[in-house]
């Protein structure tokens, strides 16, 4: 569990706080001591956790115990100083014990931000694999319950959807009565699922209930306006009729108004059969039939179609063979990363009618099947009509299901995939191992991977350049600035590369200067790392702490005011606070 | 022996026991800081008692869990060792004999996890049975004496073969003796693993279990070391293959002194073997020549001599600081900080514990 004070982007600048909160309690001599120990250490580090002390009773008197410099010195390892204060404490107040989380893993460090670009780009089952990752690697961590939400509502949108597709009514009602919650108007598509459901097993009442109660809750005339849509697919012409009147007299755009003209006009073939003859009714249907699978296939490219409308255009372009309309569902499916179904109806285009569409959208289909000789054979064919798939031929080959699998954010794949010694991949593959490893903040374990894509990469400039850039970050995550800087220097990395990775070396050097009490120091080479690299918000703090560090006040009181005002930092809005008051001070 | 045992456990106690004392009075033990060893089982340990390899997604091994178990005794911390010691046998105690599975990884729901390969691994075999019988001595309890006899036991059973170093050991009950292509059944060569030989360890059991097989098994180590010294610098390999008279960089394992090996000069100090500064000449000599450079490399390949691009991890430093310096080396130790991972970590405590039990 997060502590709230722990966010990962201001937690760097919070430890600034508790060595401010040290220094104003150590003495000269100590601090001294404390930079010799300090400097023995390679990869100088800082704590990330807000060591605000939660004041600790003791037992005998319930008096307050204060364990700020206590946790100072553990955020610190000073091991030595630890173990003196707590027997100061103890000897001070006996029976008093010292806080069991002194030493806790911070857990703010895990890095959700590939669940959540999974989740973004749809992928359910990366999501659920890189949960699986992430569960393993911190022992107590469990995804944010927000995602877990989504996800859920999100299976079973799926599960209607295929539901749906397979005739499964019951499946559906079953479903709406146990989790109630997802179907609501928030997941809309779930309530048009058991609308349909209802509809389908004859409980038309119940299906225009469901409508109906879509229409009263959902807040947007969009959502009206498409349920009444789908309520035409199921037509019972009284209650749509009431349903329709209802919607009539409230507010909508001009766009709204055409949209909604539109489903009254459709409703009035059959609603208004009175009136219409059937020699009409006749013209209307033929008129519209072709349009119709234009339409469809215009809501399909566009994602809006249902898991009906789908399945019918499935149905329409096998019977009458439609060309546009099987690669029309290539992509639908490719879009969806149902990569066998996209092949398919790729495959089926083509059989029909070759097209450099349906041509390239099976090329691409085949490199996510992983049969990349395929993929280059079709597109050495249509290269020449498509030149987008010169590219696969110029790239394709080696490592490229890993490198696809990267592409997606499948990272457990990338790793089972790269492991050493396991295959063609592991071969080639180091240097994406090490960078998939970097996005799992894996760094050790990063490092070795590209030290290894180092010995594979010889000769190959572009790619020794890259490794060595991935070596360096990999180094530098685990605060061994000099290690990073040594493999920079030992290997021609790229200018615009090594720009980033010197930054980061630059930017550790900092901290360390920080934490020696060197400011002067810590404000000149954060100045050079903004020549290199856009604001870091942690760095931006360290040097509004040094300012104040250096006691120029006036300047500092400026930095953290900035900061609170873009960051909205607690962290910001405490530097802020002391700096007025040392400004204050000078003239009272 | 006897007696000099209870002086290093007098002194192991006063340094742990200052958390529970007031007194003010200066440290007996400089080296071993019970917050020290705190923020290693927070870090490392978890609640049901398995030591989590956090560079290896987080799986454990019985290598892990023998160091907690030593370290656990050198810190007086019987709770934590008592959570080790379960977890450890019932999750890796799992073969049929007293022998550990070397490796256990986490499923993906809490309960799912298991031993996945069942061969045992000696030097993890050997690290929890020295953990028991430190323990036995420590908090004065049989059961844990027992405990370890049957693991040595059944190191005694499988995990040795002659060769020219002599009673060899095996890194495995299986897997490591590699037949004549010519003629099955007989014993072309063997795979060994220096870093095997837990010297301090072996000491004990030659002294509480089959003296004359520790003895020789002591002197096979040494050998090990003595005959594996390849390439141009000497270094012991990570693995090496003894073949009739001949050890040379094992075919078909890493040719480089890297994670393996740099445990071989920890135990020779630890172990207080006589000769342990000859015998650890060569590492010395390879650390120390690369005094003003940025860093140590790592590793070095004893086949190509290619050198790691990046240093070594705080642990290794520990290490190479401990055999430089020997007892003056305590004011250059490093010390756990949150950029280590399990093996650093390990590394840094176990080299601050073979100080305190070899040089205070």
């Amino acid at each position: 569990m997060r502590s709230p004070a722990i966010l990962s982007a201001s937690a760097l600048a919070a430890s600034t706080l508790a060595a401010v909160l040290l220094a104003s309690v150590s003495t000269a001599s100590l601090a001294q001591q404390d930079n010799q120990y300090r400097a023995m250490r390679q990869g100088v580090t800082v704590d990330l956790t807000v060591e605000r002390a939660a004041p600790s009773a003791d037992p005998m008197t319930g008096e307050q115990v204060d364990i700020s410099t206590l946790r100072a010195y553990a955020s610190r390892f000073d091991y030595q100083r630890v173990d003196d204060e707590i027997r100061r404490l103890k000897a001070q107040h006996p029976g008093w014990t010292p806080p069991t989380d002194l030493f806790a893993p911070k857990a703010a460090a895990v890095d959700e931000r590939g669940l959540w670009a999974s989740w973004e780009r749809g992928d359910v089952a990366a999501v659920d694999r890189e949960t699986a990752i992430l569960r393993s690697l911190n022992p107590g961590w469990s995804p944010p319950a927000k995602l877990v939400e989504l996800m859920e509502a999100r299976r079973t949108r799926e599960t209607i959807a295929s539901a749906i597709g397979g005739g499964d009514w019951d499946g559906i009602m079953t479903l709406a009565k146990g989790k109630p919650d997802l179907f609501t108007c928030e997941h809309i598509e779930n309530l048009w699922g058991l609308a349909e459901a209802q509809f389908n097993t004859g409980d038309k009442a119940a299906a225009y209930q469901t409508y109906g109660g879509a229409l009263e809750t959902c807040p947007t005339a969009d959502l009206r306006l498409s349920t009444l849509q789908k309520a035409l697919a199921n037509r019972d012409t009284p209650a749509l009729k009431a349903l329709i009147e209802r919607e009539q007299g409230l507010p909508k755009t001009a766009a709204e108004q055409n949209r909604f003209a539109g489903i009254v006009k459709d409703f009035g073939g059959d609603g208004d059969g009175g009136k219409g003859d059937g020699k009409s009714d006749g013209k209307r249907q033929v008129a519209s039939a072709p349009d119709k699978m234009g339409e469809a296939l215009g809501r399909l490219v566009k994602g809006r179609s249902d898991a009906a409308e789908v399945a019918w255009i499935e149905r329409t372009a096998r019977d009458k063979r439609e060309t546009r309309a099987a690669e029309a569902l290539g992509w639908y499916h490719f879009n969806a990363r149902n990569w066998a179904d996209a092949g398919t109806w790729f495959q089926t285009s083509m059989d029909w009618k070759p097209t450099a569409k349906a041509a390239e959208g099976l090329v691409y289909t085949y490199q996510k099947l992983g049969r990349e000789e395929d993929a280059r054979a079709l597109a050495a064919t249509w290269a020449g009509k498509v030149p987008k798939l010169k590219q696969v031929l110029a790239t394709g080959g080696g490592s490229s299901r890993a490198a696809s699998a990267f592409k997606e954010g499948d990272f457990a794949t990338v790793l089972s995939l790269t492991e050493p010694g396991h295959g063609a991949e592991a071969a080639t593959g180091q240097s994406l191992r090490g960078w998939t490893l970097m996005k799992l903040n894996r760094h050790a374990e990063a490092a070795r991977a590209f030290e290894a894509a180092l010995k594979q990469a010889a000769g190959d400039p572009a790619k020794a350049s890259d490794a060595a850039q991935g070596l360096a970050l990999a180094k530098n995550a685990q605060g061994l600035s000099r290690e990073a800087r040594a493999v920079i220097e030992a290997t021609a990395v790229a200018p615009e590369k090594s720009a980033k990775v010197e930054a980061g070396i630059l930017s550790q050097d900092a901290l360390a200067a920080f934490n020696r009490g060197a400011f002067g120091e810590t404000l000149r080479l954060i100045a050079q790392v903004r020549k290199l690299t856009p604001e870091d918000q942690s760095l931006a703090m360290v040097e509004a702490w040094s300012l104040y560090k250096s006691n120029r006040f006036a300047e500092s009181e400026t930095a953290f005011r900035r900061l609170a005002e873009v960051y909205g930092n607690s962290e910001a809005r405490e530097g802020l606070r002391l700096s007025t008051a040392q400004l204050n001070r000078r003239w009272d | 022996m006897r007696a000099i045992f209870t002086i290093v456990a007098l002194v192991a106690l006063l340094g742990a026991g200052v958390l529970a004392t007031a007194c003010t009075s200066t440290k007996a033990d400089a080296t071993l800081y019970q917050s020290e060893w705190q923020a290693f089982a927070t870090r490392f340990i978890l609640p049901e008692g398995r030591v989590a390899d956090t560079g290896n997604k987080g799986i454990s091994h019985s290598e892990g869990q023998g160091y907690g178990m030593i370290m656990a005794t050198a810190y007086d911390d019987k709770a934590t060792f008592d959570r080790l010691w379960t977890w450890t046998k019932a999750n890796l105690q799992v073969r049929g004999d007293h022998l550990f599975s070397w490796k256990w990884e986490p499923g993906p729901e809490a309960g799912q996890g298991k031993a996945t390969d069942p061969n045992s691994a000696s030097d993890g075999d050997i690290l929890i049975a020295w953990g028991l019988l430190r323990a036995a001595d420590r908090w004065n309890d049989d059961t844990y004496r027992q405990a370890s006899l049957a693991i040595l036991d059944d190191i005694r059973a499988q995990m040795f073969v002659d060769t020219a170093l002599g009673k060899t050991l095996l890194p495995g009950p299986m897997g490591f003796v590699r037949q004549a292509k010519d003629a099955p059944g007989t014993v072309a060569s063997v795979v060994i693993n220096p870093s095997y030989w837990v010297f301090p360890a072996l000491n004990d059991f030659a002294r509480r279990h089959d003296e004359a097989l520790w003895r020789a098994v002591i002197e096979s180590g040494r050998a090990a070391i003595t005959r594996s010294r390849i390439g141009p610098m000497g270094l012991p390999p990570d693995w090496a293959e003894v073949a009739g008279p001949d050890v040379k960089l094992a075919a078909g394992f890493e040719t480089v002194f890297g994670f393996n090996a740099i445990r071989v000069p920890l135990y020779t100090i630890w172990g207080g073997l006589a000769d342990a500064d000859a015998l650890n000449a060569p590492v010395r000599s390879w650390w120390s020549g690369h005094d003003g450079a940025p860093f140590i490399p790592a590793t070095v390949d004893l086949a190509t001599n290619a050198k790691a691009p990046y240093g070594l991890s705080n642990g290794g430093r520990a290490v190479s600081v401990l055999t430089r310096f020997g007892a003056q080396a305590q004011p250059m130790m490093p010390s756990l900080g949150d950029t280590d991972d399990y093996y650093s970590a390990t590394l840094i405590l176990l080299t601050k514990i073979a100080f305190s039990e070899r040089f205070q």
